[in-house]
């Protein structure tokens, strides 16, 4: 594959704030569909907030798409070349030809129990319907809720191995944890899960980076329990947490999240780098409840801090990153963390702004998410407050 | 555990340095005591093997950031074969690793020390599927038990990040934590075999004793009902209808006696003459009563080597044995036009793998095997079918007795020799039976039936 190969891609992006569904839908997805000059979309990707009527939005936006395979999910606000929709904002449509692409997607939704198996099966089902190819990339997306999202990676990972890219994102519902959506051409699925199998002829790669510095001392996990950090250094997890950022009191329930959002935990890795991981709240028995995935007993962890620039100043790097392993790349996909849009507050559309600028004429798309997906080197393939991106 | 170090206070070049050592030290502290915990706290789950092995390539990959992480056991002759491994992709999960000399898996497990391995991408001693992975850094190491290697540990980064000589360190002393719980693992899955099937072989022999007193009852009773039967024939006029009545029992008495004997055949109780046999002469001759015995379209191939392939055999059983796998085969291609391959062949005995439909626990001896492969390309079978293919009175044909394959596999083990299947849904079935050859010759075999009055002449006489 050439990059004349990827010239041939047409890439169309539209949104719409419109409060009604379907109009919504029909306006975000005519305006992604104008710029492919009347081809017929290969992939549809659809971002948007929980507030709508989703079957009505999915339903204006396909009697534009027509049956052409659709793709996304509810989250924290959605970034469309450029802008920032926060939340409530509206709807955000990607609509994009194959080139030398191949798109197949496989979901499953209300998933209970073994979401490793859960991986494996949806994995090798996109990959079967896909077809083989030298090269491709998984994109995954699922709901926030569904438990430990990196047993559902680490099952994807099984099938493709390492010459597959693996990116994509949790499906949030704007911060409230109460119930997140996936979609699959139609369909809104709950408690699901997706794999976007992109066959290609020569290697994606997915590019990712937070931020975020270290500022406590290295800690060992002695004790995890199902999404909770039970303890660390054999004493309360929320406890030595508090005692990490010097407080002198325990923190109070409603003061946990303003405080942990700005102070993740990074997992330490061989060389030294962290992948992040939120504690979005802590329990009565002393326990921290993290955000998607939960580092294994006997991981080092640090408590890390960061500022809005610190933040803000790795987007130039990510985009970079994703547009040099892909050379004329036609659109960046991208899935920022929607802690890390809390945190940058009012200057929230800065992010989307510094994306676009650096990816210049290529368009950026994505959404907020409440966990990102990015295997760079091992297993561990999810991430939380982080940036990532894979250009196609 | 450590939790803090003093670092003194900030001071001139000479302190800082000693500070940065001292910071750097504890780094390493910290990460290895914590990679040697989380090893500690999985290999100390109580859990299946499988499930442990599962859990400790996943935290290996996670500490050491490494794409694969593979732990490898012998299965000679095809090499190595993956006990647990992630990053592999599930194509690749079931292909042999090589441990061809020379190779880096050769050179860990010969020389019983880690190998770290740059520039693995060009790197002939680097094992092919790794390379088609992309490897480009990796690390080999031995999985040492108290007597043996039991397997190799690799990790292989998809980049050109190193592994160091503190990692190998590290892997090692994990690995032997690794090969301890193996050990363990393995002698705990021997013993519970051993007596499973033992238990097995109890029941089997107690089972297989009732059932054969039985079918010798019925077969005894059978030959009574026979004798009657002809006797009341002949007490009739010609052309009296009691005389089609009586037929008629008489068939079905035939029938039931050949269904004790197919029994009997199966419990290996029917003592036919075991004499020198040439199963390339025996398979020759039963061709064209085997090419009868199949449906219109089906042809039968035979595969027959120019020599002699001499088993100790009762050339009755075995004809039976050579009827029943044809006539399966043909069964399985009624509704298909195409062949069955009927060969012989003579295999080592390493080439001979234990039955896993004979329980006794039966090895090959040292000697070669002959083996009698019939081979389809009908309906096949799914793995539940092939699970119960050999018990009697099991059968998926309408018509069916369910003794076919069972007199099979009675009569192998009956010659000392065992049977096995490859079958797939669609694909068809291949059956190969083993039998050990006898040593001698057709000549050998022409003076081993003289043999009994060899000795009667040289036997020492005692004159009073």
């Amino acid at each position: 594959m050439n990059d004349t190969a990827l010239e041939n891609v047409r890439v169309g992006t539209g949104m719409s704030g419109l409060k009604d569904a379907l109009e919504a839908g029909k306006a975000a997805a005519t305006a992604a569909v104008d710029p492919l000059a009347g081809e017929a979309p290969a992939l549809v990707m659809v971002f948007a907030t929980p507030r709508y009527d989703l079957p009505a939005l999915l339903a204006g936006i396909r009697s534009v798409t027509g049956t052409a395979l659709l793709i996304g999910a509810t989250g924290s606000g959605e970034i469309i070349k450029g802008q920032y929709l926060g939340f409530g904002g509206g709807v955000g449509v990607l609509a994009m030809t194959s080139g030398p692409y191949r798109f197949e997607a496989a979901s499953a939704g209300d998933i209970v129990g073994d979401l490793d198996k859960a991986g494996q099966t949806l994995a090798r089902a996109s990959r079967a319907r896909a077809g083989s190819s030298p090269y491709a990339a998984a994109l995954l997306i699922t709901d926030s809720l569904l438990g430990d999202l990196q047993q559902f990676v680490q099952g994807v990972y099984r099938i493709t191995g390492p010459k597959v890219a693996i990116v994509g994102g949790a499906a949030g519902d704007e911060q409230r944890f109460v119930q997140s959506s996936v979609f699959h051409d139609g369909a809104v699925l709950h408690k699901a899960a997706l794999v976007l199998w992109i066959a290609s002829e020569r290697p994606l790669r997915v590019a990712t980076r937070h931020g975020w510095e270290p500022i406590g001392t290295p800690l060992l996990v002695t004790r995890a329990e199902g999404t909770e950090i039970a303890e660390l250094g054999g004493r309360s997890a929320a406890a030595v947490y508090e005692d990490q950022l010097g407080l002198t009191a325990p923190l109070a329930p409603e003061a946990f999240w303003p405080t942990s959002i700005l102070h993740p935990f990074g997992l330490i890795q061989p060389d030294g780098a962290h992948v992040i991981r939120v504690a979005r709240s802590k329990t009565d028995r002393g326990t921290l409840m993290i955000q998607g995935c939960v580092p294994s007993v006997g991981s080092a962890v640090q408590v890390m801090g960061g500022s809005v620039d610190s933040l803000l100043g790795v987007t130039e790097d990510v985009v970079g990153a994703a547009l040099e392993a892909q050379p004329g790349a036609q659109v960046l996909v991208t899935f920022s963390c929607a802690a890390r849009a809390m945190i940058f507050g009012e200057r929230a559309s800065e992010e989307a702004q510094r994306l676009q600028a650096a990816a210049g004429a290529v368009p950026t798309f994505g959404f907020y998410c409440c966990a990102e997906f990015a295997r760079t080197a091992g297993v561990l393939g999810t991430h939380n407050a982080t940036l990532t991106a894979v250009a196609l | 555990m450590i939790t803090q170090v003093h670092v003194g206070a900030y001071g001139g070049p000479e302190r800082r340095v000693a500070r940065d050592k001292a910071l750097a030290e504890y780094r390493t502290a910290i990460r290895d005591t914590t990679r040697l915990n989380r090893l500690f706290a999985i290999l100390s789950e109580p859990a299946q093997l499988a499930i442990v092995v599962d859990r400790v390539v996943l935290a290996l990959s996670e500490m050491f950031a490494a794409d694969i992480v593979v732990l490898l056991r012998p299965a000679c002759p095809e090499g190595l074969v993956p006990l647990g491994a992630i990053g592999l992709p599930e194509e690749l999960v079931r292909r042999p690793f090589s441990c061809a000399e020379g190779g880096y898996a050769d050179i860990a497990t010969q020389d019983r020390v880690p190998v770290l391995v740059e520039n693995a991408l060009g790197d002939p001693k680097m094992d092919p599927q790794f390379v088609e992975l992309g490897v480009e850094a990796a690390a080999w190491l031995p999985i040492l038990g108290s007597q043996a290697v039991l397997g190799v540990l690799v990790l292989g980064r998809c980049q050109p990040i190193l592994f160091d000589r503190s990692d190998a360190d590290m892997l090692m002393a994990m690995a032997y934590r690794i090969g301890l719980v193996l050990e363990r693992a393995q002698a705990e899955e021997a013993r519970r075999g051993l007596e499973s099937r033992l238990r097995h072989a109890e029941k089997a022999e107690s089972l297989g004793r009732m059932a054969g007193a039985i079918a010798h009852h019925f077969n005894n009773k059978l030959t009574a009902v026979q004798g009657s039967l002809e006797l009341a024939l002949d007490d009739l006029e010609t052309g009296q209808d009691a005389r089609i009545e009586i037929a008629n029992a008489q068939e079905a008495t035939r029938q039931a006696s050949m269904v004790s004997g197919m029994m009997l055949a199966y419990l290996g109780q029917s003592f036919g003459a075991r004499e020198p046999l040439d199963l390339v002469v025996s398979c020759r001759e039963a061709l064209p009563d085997l090419t009868r015995s199949l449906p219109v379209g089906v042809r039968l191939r035979a595969e027959l080597p120019d020599r002699t392939l001499t088993v100790r055999a009762s050339a009755v059983e075995i004809r039976q044995v050579l009827a029943n796998l044809v006539s399966n085969a043909g069964e399985a291609m009624a509704a298909l036009e195409g062949q069955i391959v009927l060969s012989v062949r003579e295999v080592p005995a390493a080439q001979v793998v234990p039955s896993p439909f004979l329980s006794n626990g039966w090895t090959p001896g040292a000697g070669p095997y002959a083996c009698v492969e019939v081979s389809d390309r009908g309906s096949g079978m799914d793995p539940q079918t092939l699970q119960n293919a050999f018990d009697p009175f099991f059968t998926t044909k309408f018509t069916g007795r369910g003794l076919g394959l069972p007199v099979v596999l009675g009569v192998v083990r009956a010659h000392h020799g065992t049977v096995t299947v490859e079958s797939e849904p669609g694909r068809g079935s291949t059956f190969r039976v083993f039998l050990p050859l006898t040593v001698s010759t057709p000549q050998a075999a022409e003076s081993q039936k003289a043999g009994p009055e060899a000795p009667k002449a040289s036997r020492p006489t005692t004159k009073r």
